[in-house]
């Protein structure tokens, strides 16, 4: 009874309000809402690696097309771009922790393969960048998780209704992205409004929550999220990569290799080299992705770290298939390893910046009471 | 009739004209079949996806077969000619005269090279036509069989097969040794091939079910990357036509 009193007496009252007062409505509409849940990564990149509705498997690999293709390309090239400025403007700083061995500037581009197999490399021209779409796909699929498990209660609980899929509970992921497929097709057959339809419809629900404009709002919110999760671990995969080049490890391999020739095990020697390269593309990716954040991290403001390499190592690399350890004959770096190496040099730039920080702050702390003495 | 109507009519007729001239001049869609060398023999296996290794001496050894899914399709108009360099023995091997029938002058030149025309007309294509299935197929290849570096490796990304095969030579090598009559007797006696006017001796040799006649090749090329995380084998498949030369003659050895 209630329920139909109180919406009835709500709309008595915004028809008798605008007689003695203005009413405005600003903010995004559900409409506008929609609109931008539907153009995000999170349900472009769901159409483009789950085309259909039926899932057999989270890692089935997706046949795309041309347009497809290019669109990722695209959306790498991008993000190779931001490396590429973001390595101009800290070219002074990065050379002087890689000790003289960064180029200036290097031209680099990406290709995008359709193999299935996990590549994420450079490739012999020193140039190209060559990403194969089961890795672009284990960049959603380890965003998705990665979100599902770490960042958000209302994507969780709220959206997908999942929280009672348990951790090592067998097609885990599998489980998530059906469900998530599913709830993304309601998202999509939601009936939207204008900002006062909103009004009227969060008015005249049994419950707020049931209304489209605070479910379209979280899942916004949520989308936003999953974007950061996935730009990070993309970030730092590219930013290895243009590490390769700017560091000049392919001429530092040949020569490890030349001089290795003189060693007693030459192949222990290359695979030595080889480990070492891949930590320091590591290590440049975390100082180049650490600058770019400003002076304060970013988690401090609220918002997902865009270093990613814990991502990319928790998750991506698992889910791209990347094998074991072996590359041939040589050994890559252990995982753990990797990822502890890269925290330990994010937080020394962190600890750096906020030693500046605080000298800065004392000095001009110290210049304000010689003023005003 | 009105004049009108008449205009529409004249009008359709014109177009209908000029539309059955438009299609009269059209050329005749060519195949294309470029890139194609021919199997030693004409056979029902060495499928696409028939994975094949080049020694360091040039001696070719077959890999393995990739788990892999073929598509295939019948083109009536598919017409392939092709000229091979084939051994004598290889040849006369070939339109099935044994070597023990042959005079004593051309024995000794069977290992000199002649020219010989293969041609087949209308086959059944099979090929792999996705790289998302071929790819993981010889990586998986090569956890079975290891990788020699100093080889080189092909796969066989199509073939085409056919319900009949022409060989076609001229026997000038015949006149060369003196021979020209006894060898056409022997042709004639031994095998379904016919002496032509020209000196040039042709044989159809007619199968009761299509057998593969020609493949077309793709060289799996290693190469050395730097990358994120670690790959079992880096490779692209390059096109290289005639590169993977089994020839008429030159069956693959036995690994």
């Amino acid at each position: 009874m209630l329920s139909v009193k109180l919406p009835l007496a709500l709309l008595t009252l915004t028809m008798l309000l605008p007689s003695c007062c203005t009413c405005t409505c600003s903010g995004s509409s559900s409409g506008k809402i929609k609109k931008g849940i539907l153009n995000s990564y999170l349900f472009k990149a769901a159409d483009r690696f789950y085309p259909t509705t039926e899932i057999s498997s989270a890692d089935k690999f997706p046949r795309l097309n041309d347009k497809q293709l290019k669109e990722i390309e695209q959306e790498m090239a991008d993000l190779l771009k931001t490396i590429q400025k973001l390595h101009s403007k800290e070219y002074n700083y990065v050379n002087k922790v890689f000790v003289g061995r960064a180029l200036a500037k290097a031209d680099a581009k990406i290709k995008i393969t359709s193999r299935n197999v996990p590549i994420c490399q450079v490739a012999p021209d020193n140039a190209t960048i060559e990403l194969d779409v089961k890795i672009a796909q284990a960049l959603f699929r380890g965003a998705l998780l990665d979100y599902f498990d770490h960042t958000d209660v209302f994507f969780r609980e709220q959206f997908l209704k999942v929280s009672d899929i348990k951790p090592d509970e067998p097609d885990r992921e599998g489980k998530i992205i059906k469900t998530f497929m599913k709830k993304k097709s309601e998202i999509e057959r939601t009936a939207t409004h204008t900002c006062v339809g909103d009004v009227f419809d969060m008015v005249s629900a049994d419950r707020l929550e049931e209304s489209s404009w605070p479910q379209l709002a979280g899942v916004g919110l949520s989308s936003v999220g999953l974007m950061n999760r996935y730009q990070g671990s993309a970030l730092f995969m590219i930013a290895h990569e243009y590490g390769h080049i700017v560091l000049q490890h392919r001429e530092r391999l040949k020569k490890a290799r030349e001089e290795g020739l003189k060693e007693k095990d030459p192949i222990a020697a290359e695979c030595q080299a080889r480990a070492g390269l891949e930590s320091e593309a590591d290590t440049y990716a975390v100082v180049l992705l650490t600058n770019l954040q400003g002076p304060i991290p970013m988690e401090m403001v609220g918002m997902d770290k865009i270093t990613g390499y814990d991502n990319f190592f928790r998750y991506v690399y698992q889910l791209g298939g990347f094998p074991e350890d072996r590359q041939q004959d040589c050994s890559y770096p252990d995982l753990d390893q990797r990822r502890i190496l890269a925290r330990s040099v994010e937080e020394a730039i962190w600890q750096k910046k906020e030693d500046a920080l605080s000298m800065e702050l004392d000095k001009q702390f110290i210049k304000l009471i010689e003023k005003s003495q | 009739m009105e004049k009108r109507t008449k205009d529409i009519i004249r009008l359709f007729v014109l177009s209908l004209s000029l539309m059955v001239l438009g299609c009269a001049k059209h050329p005749s869609v060519e195949v294309p079949v470029e890139g194609f060398d021919a199997f030693p023999s004409a056979r029902d296996f060495d499928p696409p996806g028939k994975v094949f290794r080049k020694d360091a001496d040039g001696k070719i050894w077959p890999v393995g077969l990739l788990k892999v899914t073929t598509q295939s399709g019948h083109e009536e108009t598919l017409a392939i000619s092709k000229k091979e360099h084939v051994s004598l023995g290889g040849f006369f091997k070939s339109i099935g005269v044994a070597e023990n029938v042959l005079p004593a002058e051309l024995k000794n030149k069977l290992s000199s090279e002649i020219e010989v025309e293969l041609a087949s007309v209308s086959g059944t294509r099979e090929y792999l036509d996705d790289d998302s299935d071929v790819y993981p197929a010889i990586i998986a290849l090569f956890r079975r069989v290891p990788f020699k570096k100093d080889n080189e490796y092909y796969l066989i990304r199509e073939t085409i097969a056919s319900t009949e095969l022409t060989f076609r030579s001229k026997v000038n090598w015949a006149a060369e040794v003196g021979a020209n009559a006894e060898i056409k007797k022997i042709i004639n006696a031994n095998t379904e091939a016919h002496w032509e006017n020209e000196n040039a001796v042709s044989m159809v040799k007619k199968f009761q079910s299509p057998l593969r006649i020609w493949f077309k090749a793709e060289k799996i090329m290693p190469k050395e990357a730097l990358g994120i995380g670690p790959a079992e084998i880096q490779f692209d498949l390059v096109t290289t036509a005639g590169a993977l030369k089994l020839g008429i003659d030159k069956q693959p050895d036995n690994p």
